[in-house]
């Protein structure tokens, strides 16, 4: 792969394609949420902000629940996250490493539930969220989505353990490690790549959700970002500056933690696995 | 004795995730499988009663039930196809970046940090007849007379298949990429040791190393696109034949309340996906063994 | 490990922001009134005053996302696992009476409202078997914007007919490469609206009791309706476009100019007489056009108030319903929201008027107003209706098999 010294400007027009294609319907976003909410009408149209304006930022805020929603869909994020890989990992591990009985058995289980469409859960989970008094509450979300995601997160991790050499563990043994630090200490951190791209893939998940979002949380307080933008639209109105000024809001700081995990993940990529 | 001692310590690691799994997942799943054989219906519980197999016995003669399944397969066979060619070709591409690397991965990720429901709204403005910028563009370059309807009868299952390639082509292609990332770099100067070619590398050794990670990427990505729902959902609703099954499903959970029937539909798909995933690990013989 | 820092500095803000929540104060009652978000900020004011001269209560407002169905789904699931969360709940017209067989509405007491303040047709709307089960809050009706300065300058009366209204497209809109009419046509539920609007104005009627005793006929009304519509294509008076059309898309086309009939709600008036507009003063309302013999039909939209069956506070959730249907709401509602009221008096209203010159127009043209089909069963009737005529209008069926298949699912659900 490394000589393809020719070829090189064809590669790097792609790549300007690729990230083309993915930015500029973002762009247009962006776009349309820093123009007057005329701008949008005019033909042709134009495709700078002419003049640029922050009517509609201010607009969004004058919502002063929607920071609140940004950080609810922040903390139930996180805490899928967290829970998702705390429970998925060491699974992932024995499923990939160790002798388990009925092995077939636990794969089809996590199998059939990573495929039994979620839509048919809602409605038993909303009782049972209800019954449980965690109805507009983080756990009415964070459990349903650890639930959805968990099967995603041990099927990956699941093939990154098993693409470590073998021996590993072995020498960690013969080092004095018990087989659960050399989980911990051995197998994880070489596992950051791994556990990264589940940690977004997650995240992720949990960031976009909204059937359930909309369903388990119903007062403004405990709404995430997916419910709180389908406010901004009136009865028949349909006010595009507004909903693309609420729509970068609440894409920022997730592009941000992208950008931060980024180098976290590349970095990972590139130095973990090489051997 | 060691033996005895790993399979303890495999049941110790698994047993928080699956009595997660089982606490919190049975009560959904198994009441899927015991309300589809009643007619119960939330909305009128006076109704209720065991009937059997009834409902199954409706389900084969339901026309749209047939008709939006055929549209599910549809919509999944083309949009998981186009997701696995262009996320390949991207993981290709964006391998082995040196400059900008942070801000092209962090680009390709965009489309996919973006809520469905945005990114449906959003493509439903881009798509507009009138005011979006993909007939603005057309126009400007020349390339068509009238504003195409994109979202109108003849190109409506083309416009959903569009956006859900561009919303999810992201997670196939990291996906890919960090399969990429794992393949040993000794594998390729080897490979170039004894003169292969780039076509020839890439099918003696890209290929078969990444295969799991394109089955995982597969499989994933065939059974979200096979329940797919809020994307139609926000930018057609589901007409002009790009109702899917979920979309169905919805329709009879909630806006009927026909818990019996839509319980059953809820089955039938989990069976119907539970089949397709068979056949998709037995057709790429996906390997869970330890090595 | 940034990572770890960052996660722990979000979970201690949430912990903060948790414990940091307003909750009642001891012996305080919370009542929580769900309703259609109102960016005008009259509701949230209307609470605010209550909640100030009602202590020991706290009225909460609880906005959802507007659109009808959402709202429609996410009460559906609450009422079904009998939740007390709710109240209060404002209603579609069109929910009444689904929501009052479930049992999830309580009957409205006698002597809360006098019937004879409020208009026919919402009142209507709210009453499922002989018994008001809420209040009227605020309404709306199906209304044809034309261009006066145009149909002026031809010498071109307003059309009442659709036969004129064709002529008059011919002749003033089609030369000057405008579009003729412009409607709501997409898949969902204001679709019914427009169409039944076709469908009364040709003389028909698809009442399920009818569907029971005369299939044949709603049948044949239903096709020609189907006919009426694909003729809109056809001349090409309305582009396919509108088959994709919600209120916006085509309240835009209009004020942009671009369309001499606009089929829409009252809210479009405001917009078409606004700066952005296009066509500021240029605009006339008329009632929907009909058949020759035939008399014109709106639809009525609009919401109504109904106490939650599951409420622990009756009483309380009773005196604000009273409050937030009140002249003095409705009026506020009308003045900073522009939401037509439903009460008669609140249309001679000198201030609502100041503020609305053109609510007195609409109450004429609201003279023949109608509601949609009222079943338990209204969100299967609904999706039956959109379904086939939808895809009649998109060509995919022929309007006479469209028109077989509505008649008989009705039937079915009529049946139920």
């Amino acid at each position: 792969m490394r000589r393809l010294r020719h070829g090189r400007i064809l590669l790097w027009l792609a790549r300007a394609l690729v990230v083309a294609a993915c930015l500029v319907p973002l762009y247009w976003i962006l776009n349309v949420s820093l123009s007057t909410s005329q701008a949008l009408y005019k033909t042709p149209l134009d495709y700078f902000p002419r003049p640029p304006t922050l009517e509609n930022f201010r607009a969004v805020f004058r919502v002063n629940q929607f920071p609140r929603n940004v950080l609810n869909s922040f903390v139930v994020a996180s805490l899928t996250t967290l829970l998702t890989l705390v429970l998925g990992s060491p699974a992932a591990y024995a499923l990939a490493r160790l002798r388990v009985r009925r092995k077939n058995v636990i794969l089809a289980t996590f199998l059939g539930l990573a495929i039994f469409p979620a839509i048919g859960m809602i409605g038993p989970l909303y009782i049972a969220m209800a019954r449980l008094a965690l109805i507009n509450r983080y756990p009415a979300l964070v459990l349903p989505y650890t639930l959805l995601s968990l099967p995603l997160a041990i099927w990956i991790l699941t093939q990154f353990f098993s693409t470590l050499p073998g021996s590993l563990e072995d020498a960690a043994l013969v080092d004095g490690c018990t087989p659960v630090q050399a989980f911990v200490r051995v197998i994880l951190p070489l596992s950051a790549p791994g556990l990264a791209t589940s940690a977004v893939l997650i995240f992720i998940f949990a960031w976009n959700e909204f059937l359930f979002a909309l369903i388990m949380t119903s007062t403004p307080e405990s709404r995430t970002v997916p419910v709180a933008l389908a406010l901004f639209a009136g009865l028949h109105e349909l006010p595009w500056a507004t909903i693309a000024a609420a729509t970068v809001v609440s894409v920022l700081p997730v592009l941000a933690l992208v950008a931060l995990f980024q180098r976290r993940i590349v970095e990972g990529l590139t130095s973990g696995v090489e051997r | 004795m060691i033996r005895r001692h790993e399979t303890r310590l495999a049941l110790w690691l698994l047993t928080p995730a699956l009595a997660f799994v089982i606490v919190l997942g049975a009560f959904p799943v198994c009441s899927q499988f015991v309300l589809s054989l009643t007619d119960l219906n939330l909305k009128f519980p006076a109704e209720q009663g065991f009937v059997g197999l009834s409902n199954f016995a409706r389900l084969l003669g339901d026309d749209a039930f047939w008709r939006d399944l055929g549209q599910t397969f549809t919509f999944t066979v083309v949009s998981v196809s186009l997701e696995l060619l262009l996320g390949l070709a991207i993981a290709l591409i964006l391998n082995n970046v040196i400059r900008g690397r942070t801000a092209m991965n962090s680009s390709i990720l965009m489309p996919w940090v973006l809520p469905t429901v945005v990114a449906a709204t959003m493509w439903s403005l881009l798509l507009n007849d009138r005011i979006g910028l993909v007939n603005s563009v057309l126009g400007r370059i020349g390339l068509t007379d009238a504003p195409i309807v994109w979202l109108g009868p003849r190109l409506a299952m083309t416009s959903v298949i569009l956006a859900d390639v561009w919303k999810t082509t992201p997670f196939v292609a990291i996906i890919l990429l960090a399969g990429l990332k794992s393949i040993p770099r000794q594998y390729y100067e080897a490979a170039e040791i004894d003169g292969a070619g780039r076509w020839a590398t890439f099918r003696a050794i890209t290929l078969p190393l990444l295969k799991p990670f394109i089955a995982v990427a597969v499989l994933f990505r065939a059974m979200d696109a096979f329940r797919i729902f809020d994307l139609i959902w926000v930018l057609t609703g589901g007409a002009s034949r790009t109702e899917t099954l979920s979309i169905y499903i919805y329709r009879v959970l909630f806006r009927y309340s026909d818990l019996g029937y839509g319980s059953a539909m809820t089955v039938a798909l989990f069976a119907i996906i539970f089949l397709m995933s068979l056949g998709l690990i037995r057709f790429m013989r996906l390997s869970s063994e330890p090595r | 490990m940034k990572g770890g820092l960052l996660l722990a500095a979000v979970l201690a803000a949430t912990v903060a922001l948790v414990l940091g929540c307003s909750t009642p104060e001891e012996g305080e009652i919370e009542i929580i009134f769900a309703a259609g978000n109102d960016p005008s900020g009259a509701t949230d004011s209307l609470v605010v005053e209550y909640n100030a001269s009602h202590p020991g209560v706290i009225v909460k407002f609880q906005p959802m996302p507007a659109n009808t169905d959402t709202q429609h789904d996410n009460y559906v699931t609450i009422l079904s696992a009998r939740g007390t969360a709710i109240d209060l709940y404002s209603l579609d017209v069109i929910w009444t009476a689904e929501f009052a067989k479930a049992g999830w509405i309580a009957p409205l007491p006698d002597g809360l409202i006098d019937p004879g303040d409020f208009l026919e047709g919402p009142l209507a709307s709210l009453t499922y078997e002989g018994v008001l089960y809420g209040v009227p809050w605020f309404t709306d009706a199906g209304v044809m914007y034309y261009r006066k300065d145009l149909l002026e300058e031809a010498g071109v009366p307003v059309p009442e007919t659709w036969d004129e209204f064709r002529r008059a497209c011919r002749q003033v809109a089609l030369p000057r490469g405008m579009d003729g009419f412009v409607w709501q046509g997409a898949r969902y539920e204001g679709l019914i609206c427009d169409y039944l609007e076709f469908l009364w104005g040709l003389g028909g009627s698809i009442e399920l009791d009818r569907i029971r005793t005369d299939p044949a006929a709603v049948e044949s009304d239903i096709a020609a309706a189907i006919e009426l519509a694909l003729s809109f294509f056809d001349d090409g008076l309305s582009p396919e476009s509108v088959l994709t059309y919600k209120e916006e898309d085509s309240r835009r086309l209009f004020t942009e100019g671009q369309a001499l009939f606009h089929r829409n709600w009252p809210y479009a008036w405001s917009m078409a007489e606004g700066e952005e507009s296009k066509v500021k003063g240029l605009v006339g309302i008329a009632p929907l056009m009909h058949a020759d013999g035939e008399k014109s039909y709106s639809t009525i939209g609009g919401w109504n108030v109904a106490v939650s069956s599951y409420t622990e506070h009756p009483e309380e959730a009773l005196e604000f319903l009273a409050f937030i249907t009140s002249e003095r709401a409705l009026k506020l509602r009308a003045i900073e929201g522009g939401y037509l009221p439903t009460r008669n008096a609140t249309y001679e209203d000198p201030d609502v008027l100041a503020a609305n010159p053109h609510f007195g127009s609409f109450f004429e043209v609201f003279r023949n107003t109608r509601n949609r089909p009222s079943s338990p069963h209204y969100p299967r009737v609904s999706d039956t209706i959109q379904e086939h005529v939808h895809a009649a209008l998109a060509r995919e069926t022929a309007p006479g098999d469209a028109a077989a298949a509505i008649v008989s699912e009705l039937a079915e659900i009529a049946d139920l």
